[in-house]
């Protein structure tokens, strides 16, 4: 007799093949790699403190990304001397660790997540954790990866984490992009019709046939805006895609494993008949160019539409929080979002600092000038020197913008690469909340492609309309 | 840190929805050492305070009445956004014990109860009725009790709150995680030994 068989989602079978131990709700999940960053000083001082090791400090790695410089490659560029010592200090207490660090000068270097998944450290299948709230992107390649936030000395003490398992919850893309548009465009769409907390709770799996036609790059991006839905985590179960992807990259299983790796990964795919909590469908070949007009990501609207007005909000909290939204951006409510003007651009974050953003970028920028500030930053070393090997950086430079270091940069706003108070930003990056990317600063997500077109042309406009030069 | 078994504080409401962590713990404070003292003044900065430091007369929190409010009952997805630990510690050093909100951002209540901020998640009725009281009686009390799950709002309705084992053992002791789970360490051990032997890809050999 065959015993019953449960349908199981790739969350599940993750969840259960690194299940230590159940107790009162939460299971202790095993964590097979940890990220640290130049945020985690607390974290490491806690561990010396009490003169705890590592419990496995070969499977942890430190990547610092929030404070580094764009404007230089070394530490001397650091925007002031607090930063400099932040970074020299968390690096060193890394090592005193016996972390190893991937840091200033090291070709790999970068924001985490990119890092994390252009070396393979992300693989299918494998628990990864790190303090910050965007370590969801790395669920790309298939991984479950889990922002720890405080835990994270926890995790480097135990090499386990406490967790209750999330409920699943699948989001269902079918259908092909209209030109220029992009998985950012389909993520801020996906936010903007279910919310800000329309995933909360949920570990969003992304599937469909456009999910399956997507590059790792526009995996990505959409993994990374789900905790903007409220998400614990987003993933996309590997398929051919992924494992060429990850084929021969640094971190990748070694050659006689890889056929057990692939085994394994092969079986990583939700079950036919797995249930989720929500599921929701979007035919992506109606998504419009998005762009945002409040301090939240849900505030995102087809660049043909129009800023809302707060009077038609039933709820008494969102209408103030949209009022606020308004005042803070100073936007007045019908207003056409083609008739926004912008005063600077920024491309780049762990949403969109791929070699594929780039060129997304550059398709639209080659041959032009900018004319407001323009600061583009790659997301690793090594998308930088592919981008310089594509001749990608004669493109943004030629048009007058600005080539840094790899970086968190203007996202967050923490490495001094600040948006001035009351300018106007069209933003790649993942948040537009109130002062984060400098106090005052008023930020518009949009695409890679929408991000160019604004530095070309000083307004959010439709990029299904450029023609080219 | 440990927390508390009950507490009745003032509580302070915040109507907004979507309140995040780029608020409460501004960007360029991340670098900032938490032992210089002033994480306090950080929490929320520039919603309490303009360009040019003085108080915001719209801020509710520079009420006088609520100068010294424990509690916060706030609105939907509280402390989205960015897990950066000020936004915790940040409360703690303001001192604010409990936040009491409809819905919390994902991450921020998987941690903030560990560090001794306990996160309540009330149904939304519950939480618009406890901000109304709280916003015509501005500086009135809210009531907290850990151990027997409830809270209880200023004109005394009590509303029940779940709080796994796990969590109330946690925040009420203030027992480190860390020592609670390395008593588990054999199991650790075990689990790793035969991971590692189904998955002999993952050791980093390259």
């Amino acid at each position: 007799m065959r015993a019953a068989r449960t349908p199981k989602t790739i969350l599940d079978k993750i969840f259960d093949a690194h299940a230590v131990d159940e107790e009162g709700g939460r299971t202790l999940l095993y964590v097979d790699r940890v990220i640290a960053a130049d945020t985690a000083l607390s974290a490491f001082n806690t561990l010396r403190n009490s003169h705890r090791p590592v419990r496995q400090p070969a499977q942890a790695i430190q990547i610092p990304d929030h404070f580094t410089p764009s404007s230089g490659p070394t530490l001397e560029h650091a925007g002031n001397m607090e930063l400099r010592t932040l970074i020299r200090d968390t690096d060193a207490a890394a090592r005193s660790l016996g972390i190893p660090v991937v840091g200033l000068g090291d070709p790999r270097r970068g924001i985490q997540h990119v890092v994390a998944v252009e070396q393979a450290y992300a693989q299918p299948g494998i628990v990864i954790a790190a303090t910050d709230s965007h370590t969801p992107t790395q669920g790309a390649v298939g991984a479950l990866a889990l922002s720890v936030s405080t835990d994270l000395a926890h995790v480097l003490a135990t090499q386990c984490v406490w967790i209750k398992r999330p409920q699943p919850m699948r989001i269902n893309l079918d259908g092909r992009l209209a030109a220029n548009v992009t998985a950012k465009d389909v993520a801020l769409a996906i936010v903007a019709r279910i919310g800000s907390a329309g995933a909360a709770g949920f570990a969003v799996e992304y599937a469909g046939s456009f999910v399956r036609n997507l590059s790792i790059s526009g995996r990505m991006t959409l993994c990374n805006m789900s905790p903007e839905m409220g998400a614990r985590t987003g993933i996309v179960a590997p398929d051919d895609v992924t494992i060429e992807y990850v084929r021969g990259r640094p971190f990748a299983p070694a050659d006689e494993h890889w056929d057990a790796a692939l085994e394994f990964w092969r079986t990583l795919r939700s079950d036919r008949d797995a249930t989720y909590t929500r599921d929701v469908i979007l035919d992506v070949s109606t998504i419009e160019p998005m762009v945002t007009w409040g301090n939240n990501a849900e505030d995102a609207v087809p660049i043909t539409g129009v800023v809302p007005d707060p009077a038609g909000q039933i709820s008494p909290e969102r209408r103030s929080r949209m009022a606020k939204a308004l005042d803070y951006m100073g936007l007045a409510p019908s207003t056409r979002m083609t008739d926004v003007a912008i005063d600077q651009v920024f491309i780049g974050s762990c949403a969109n600092s791929t070699i594929d953003d780039l060129r997304d970028a550059a398709r639209l920028m080659k041959g032009q000038r900018v004319v407001v500030p323009t600061l583009v930053v790659p997301g690793s070393g090594m998308v930088r020197a592919q981008a310089e090997a594509e001749a990608l950086d004669v493109v943004f430079l030629s048009a007058g913008a600005t080539w840094g270091e790899a970086g968190c940069s203007m996202c967050n706003a923490m490495n001094g690469d600040v948006v001035a108070p009351g300018a106007r930003c069209a933003s790649t990056s993942n948040r537009n909340h109130m002062g984060r990317q400098g106090p005052g600063s008023r930020t518009h997500l949009v695409s890679p492609p929408t991000a160019a077109l604004a530095a070309i042309t000083g307004r959010l406009a439709d990029v299904r309309q450029f023609q080219g030069s | 840190m440990p927390g508390f078994q009950t507490l009745t504080a003032v509580a302070a409401p915040i109507v907004t929805d979507d309140v995040d962590t780029d608020q409460i713990f501004p960007s360029r404070f991340t670098s900032k050492n938490r032992a210089d003292g002033m994480f306090g003044t950080y929490f929320l900065h520039d919603q309490r305070f303009d360009e040019s430091g003085a108080p915001r007369a719209d801020c509710i929190l520079n009420d006088e009445r609520l100068k010294d409010a424990n509690i916060i009952v706030a609105a939907a997805n509280y402390a989205c956004g960015s897990a950066r630990p000020g936004a915790i510690y940040s409360h703690l050093d303001y001192g604010i014990r409990a936040v009491i909100a409809e819905s919390f951002g994902p991450v921020f209540p998987t941690v903030a109860f560990k560090s001794g901020l306990l996160t309540i998640q009330l149904p939304k009725d519950a939480v618009q009725a406890i901000r109304g009281q709280l916003l015509r009686n501005v500086g009135a009390e809210v009531s907290i009790d850990v151990a027997h799950q409830v809270v209880a709002a200023p004109d005394g309705t009590r509303y029940p709150f779940e709080i796994d084992h796990f969590a109330k053992r946690m925040f009420i002791e203030g027992v480190s995680e860390i020592d609670l789970t390395l008593g588990l360490v054999d199991k650790i051990e075990a689990f790793e030994a035969e991971h590692r032997a189904a998955m002999p890809w993952l050791r980093n050999s390259r």
